[in-house]
């Protein structure tokens, strides 16, 4: 169950910075991975 | 990056994630590792030529900028850390150099964020084929947050400016960031990238 939890902590700091990324011009500095359809969808 | 690919098929398993939950925590992890790993690659040179103060200062307000304001991107993970981590050292062994004088030229201190307030009106928000920026709400709201940026960045200079701090090196050291970026946002910049990253599958193949 903690295993559980954590894992899911994991996932959604992960998707917080997917969403954060996704709302601003570029990710951060050097590298832009292509951004993924599912997120094209919330973007703004 | 099979690490990354590995971790997700993981978290996909375990927390039963659908394929577009998985695809953005995919984004997510792939941002953040490259992210990470760009960050101790420049921790590290700087640390190594000693200029680690420096050149987190300047990554910080090259970050903070290209967030709001975009511009362009090599193609690989690695031709971006190698180009990044060049560009940065070498504005921070510069600032090492030549702050006596950067900072005392109100020319610099004036120019370098009138020279990015010129390219963010005219180019900014910049996105890259990765990552295009389709709404028109957030292609204004980027803007408008690259000029506060800006505006915030030149209060500050003047401050510091008027009661002689000597932070005024660092901020001598984060102008040549501004300006780095500056140059990404416009035409100029994509293509210098552009011939980087030719020149590095040219180096790979």
């Amino acid at each position: 169950m903690v295993k559980k939890r954590l894992l899911a902590l994991v996932a959604g700091l992960l998707a917080l910075v997917a969403l954060s990324g996704a709302a601003s011009a570029c990710y951060v500095i050097w590298y832009q991975p292509e951004l993924p359809g599912a997120l094209k969808k919330q973007v703004l | 990056m099979r690490l990354a690919q590995r971790l997700v098929r993981y978290l996909e398993q375990e927390l039963h994630l659908t394929q577009d939950q998985a695809e953005i925590i995919n984004y997510g992890l792939l941002s953040f590792m490259a992210t990470t790993l760009n960050l101790l690659v420049l921790a590290a040179i700087g640390a190594l030529l000693g200029v680690l103060k420096e050149a987190l200062f300047i990554t910080l307000v090259v970050m903070a900028f290209r967030k709001v304001s975009g511009g362009a991107h090599c193609d690989t993970l690695l031709t971006c850390t190698v180009t990044g981590t060049a560009v940065i050292t070498a504005a921070a062994a510069c600032t090492r150099l030549f702050a006596a004088g950067l900072a005392s030229s109100p020319l610099f201190l004036a120019g370098a964020p009138a020279l990015a307030l010129v390219s963010t009106f005219l180019f900014a928000p910049a996105d890259v084929p990765q990552k295009p920026i389709t709404s028109a709400r957030q292609r204004r709201i980027l803007r408008t947050l690259s000029f506060l940026l800006l505006l915030g960045w030149s209060i500050l200079g003047t401050s510091l400016w008027l009661t002689k701090n000597p932070f005024l090196y660092y901020y001598a050291g984060g102008n040549l960031g501004i300006l780095w970026q500056s140059l990404l946002l416009t035409p100029a910049g994509y293509s210098f990238m552009s011939i980087i990253s030719r020149l590095f599958s040219f180096i790979r193949q």
